[in-house]
């Protein structure tokens, strides 16, 4: 017999109620904001989308994911020159992908289903490709270097494909520029960085949510061809719109993009078991937050605000061999349990206490400690030591030659001894 | 400041007398000057100061005001043994040779293993090649390059040359993955290594472009199954490169 008083509700976690979960508390208090449906462990995870995927990509390669980067930068380019010519940003120096349809053409570019006919957009002295005219810091030479890069690039990103067993993906926006001859989508509107704008030839489109739906299924299906075993996380990113080509007011726009983008998400990842939905959104725009990690345009995150969301993905999801010190602090800062509500709240109290410089001082060094921690990771501290010894032993070579030999060194002496028509 | 020319000597008819200071790179020279006979229609002899553990082999040397003496036991045993003197004095030598200097060649190749033939805009390649060029100005170990040829031009007139390292063998398997920016390196290794010796009146001697393949390789036919060191063969190109550059 059945109890008169239950109800399905009465079985749902702490986390399912307002009062319990977000009612009287700080915002940096509310957690709980997700659960993974699979771990990452050691798969090789790939990133793109729109810019806010930047930062996850990031933090993902910093912590000691197996992250993918199949166009890393040249050696001899320096390191804070990375970003300006699109080294690093993502697994793939695709930039930024807004759209699920320039996703799609992504894809289907790299495999050579695709070939869009949009020539090289020129720009000042040089030319840029439409596909990612922001790539590089400055124009390319020619529309054969454009063709080149483009051809490199896309080889690179067939082969990330392959390579890619958990991709994540971040929802951008739904209006987009396409092309009016083969409906190849661009990454911004012609004419603003390259090209001309010409009403004939490109056209304005917002994807609906059955097209944003139709675009990411076509391009998870084709990437599981490739890799049948690929993963897929899925954000949205919280940053608003830019500008709006619609007629409606940019919040408008921004809501209505935001809401479709994460309705398509959701979806998907509630009809897959091999899709994942991680709430960045939510976790940075939701009104709880009461907006504390936006910038004072309204727009752009802070950076408090990534380490927040990030610090709830690496509350359920950490690295082969363990998160690094400086990221536990934050997640464990981040899960605010019941228990750790007091902690947190003291540590909040705390730190208002501490100046601004302080404050910031204690940020600089917590990522120093980061740094050096990847460093770790990387086996960089390790081959360091190597040199350094390596640098000894030559040093004792001065004294004492025969004992520090390498292998190397003996054989280059037969050599020589060879040559000289004598034999050690 | 001396040099010394044979009384009859003309332009024409001018044979050098050669010293080449090197490592185990040097063994192909004198295998090649072997194979020669000891002769060639524009060097008269050539003496070789060698000592095996690579350039930091010969960094014990001594100047003085007329010669170059080994400034140790060892360098001083290897220096009797492949040279049968363990002093340079710059009197008895025309061209000075410095073989086998400079970066280690597997660096073009370790440089390209993660790039793995990529392709890059000229403005990426613009600034990687002024950030590789001040790397090669600076690097430690150009020690010997930037050292030696001023102070020996200090000393004489006499040509100085300095031979490239040659490039690693082409079928050494880890770098199969190197290619084009490796080369590009090499390129850029080269102009720089060209125009850094020229300051102190010297010359360059890179690898000859018939002993290349893939633009960051010696083709395996140069190679000992070392896959180090070079051929009877690419010492006798080098000798031959020299010698076109004597006058």
């Amino acid at each position: 017999m059945s109890d008169a008083n239950d109800h399905p509700y009465k079985h749902q976690p702490a986390k399912a109620f307002w009062r319990r979960m977000v009612q009287g508390k700080q915002p940096t208090e509310i957690g709980q904001w997700y659960e993974q449906k699979w771990p990452i462990g050691e798969a090789t995870v790939a990133t793109a989308g729109s810019c806010f995927a930047q930062h996850i990509g990031h933090r993902l390669r910093k912590s000691g994911f197996n992250y993918l980067d199949v166009e890393p930068a040249p050696r001899y380019l320096d390191a804070e020159r990375h970003l300006e010519f699109g080294y690093g940003m993502y697994s793939g120096r695709y930039g930024n992908v807004y759209t699920t349809r320039q996703l799609l053409q992504l894809i289907q570019r790299a495999t050579g289903e695709f070939r869009p006919s949009e020539p090289a957009w020129a720009l000042d002295k040089g030319f840029v490709d439409p596909f990612r005219p922001t790539i590089e810091a400055l124009p390319l030479e020619s529309p054969e270097e454009v063709i080149a890069l483009r051809d490199s690039h896309l080889r690179a990103v067939a082969g990330m494909f392959e390579k890619t067993d958990v991709f994540v993906f971040t929802l951008g926006l739904t209006e987009a520029w396409l092309s009016k001859k083969d409906g190849a989508v661009f990454p911004i509107c012609p004419g603003t960085q390259g090209g001309r704008f010409d009403a004939s030839q490109y056209a304005y489109v917002n994807f609906n949510h059955e097209e944003v739906r139709a675009d990411l299924e076509a391009f998870i299906a084709r990437a599981r061809t490739i890799k049948p075993s690929m993963r897929f996380l899925l954000t949205v990113s919280p940053v608003p719109l830019m500008a709006t080509a619609s007629p409606h007011q940019v919040v408008v726009a921004s809501s209505y993009s935001k809401s479709v983008l994460r309705s398509v998400a959701g979806m998907l990842a509630d009809k897959h078991d091999y899709i994942d939905y991680f709430p960045s959104y939510e976790i940075i725009s939701s009104h709880v937050m009461r907006g504390n990690f936006y910038g004072s345009d309204m727009r752009s995150v802070e950076e408090e605000g990534v380490e927040h969301v990030m610090a709830q993905f690496f509350a359920e999801h950490q690295p082969p061999g363990g998160l690094k010190p400086a990221l536990k602090a934050k997640r464990n800062d981040a899960i605010a349990t019941p228990d750790k509500q007091a902690i947190v709240s003291n540590e909040k109290t705390a730190a208002k206490k501490l100046g601004r410089e302080e404050r910031k001082e204690a940020r600089r060094q917590e990522r120093k400690e980061l740094r050096r921690a990847n460093r770790k990771l990387a086996g960089k501290e390790e081959k360091q030591a190597k040199k350094e010894a390596r640098r000894k032993a030559k040093g004792n070579q001065q004294g004492n030659k025969d004992k520090a030999k390498t292998a190397d060194d003996i054989a280059c002496d037969e050599e020589l001894l060879a040559a000289f028509g004598e034999k050690k | 400041m001396s040099k010394t020319k044979s009384a009859a000597s003309t332009h024409a008819e001018k044979k050098y007398r050669i010293a080449v200071l090197g490592n185990s790179h040097a063994s192909c020279l004198k295998r090649a000057w072997d194979d020669m006979g000891n002769t060639h229609e524009r060097i008269a002899s050539i003496t070789f100061f060698a000592r095996g553990q690579g350039e930091g082999g010969v960094k014990d040397l001594i100047f003085e005001a007329d010669c170059m003496r080994a400034g140790t036991p060892e360098l001083s045993q290897w220096f009797m043994k492949t040279a049968g003197t363990d002093i340079i004095a710059f009197k008895d030598y025309d061209a000075f040779v410095l073989a086998a200097f400079g970066v280690n060649s597997e660096s073009f190749c370790k440089s390209d293993l993660k790039t793995q033939g990529q392709t890059f805009s000229k403005n990426v390649l613009d600034i990687v090649a002024r950030n590789y060029r001040r790397q090669v100005m600076d690097g430690a170990e150009e020690n010997l390059v930037k050292i030696l040829p001023p102070e020996i031009r200090k000393r004489t007139d006499a040509k100085i040359f300095v031979f490239q390292k040659p490039l690693v063998s082409e079928q050494l398997e880890k770098y199969a993955q190197a290619g084009e920016f490796a080369g590009f390196l090499y390129r850029n290794y080269v102009a720089e290594m060209t125009d850094l010796l020229a300051s102190s009146g010297s010359l360059f001697i890179s690898q000859p472009p018939e002993t290349i393949a893939r633009g960051c390789f010696t083709r395996s036919e140069y190679a000992k199954p070392d896959l180090k060191h070079a051929t009877d063969e690419y010492g006798r190109l080098m000798l031959e490169r020299m010698a076109a550059r004597l006058d």
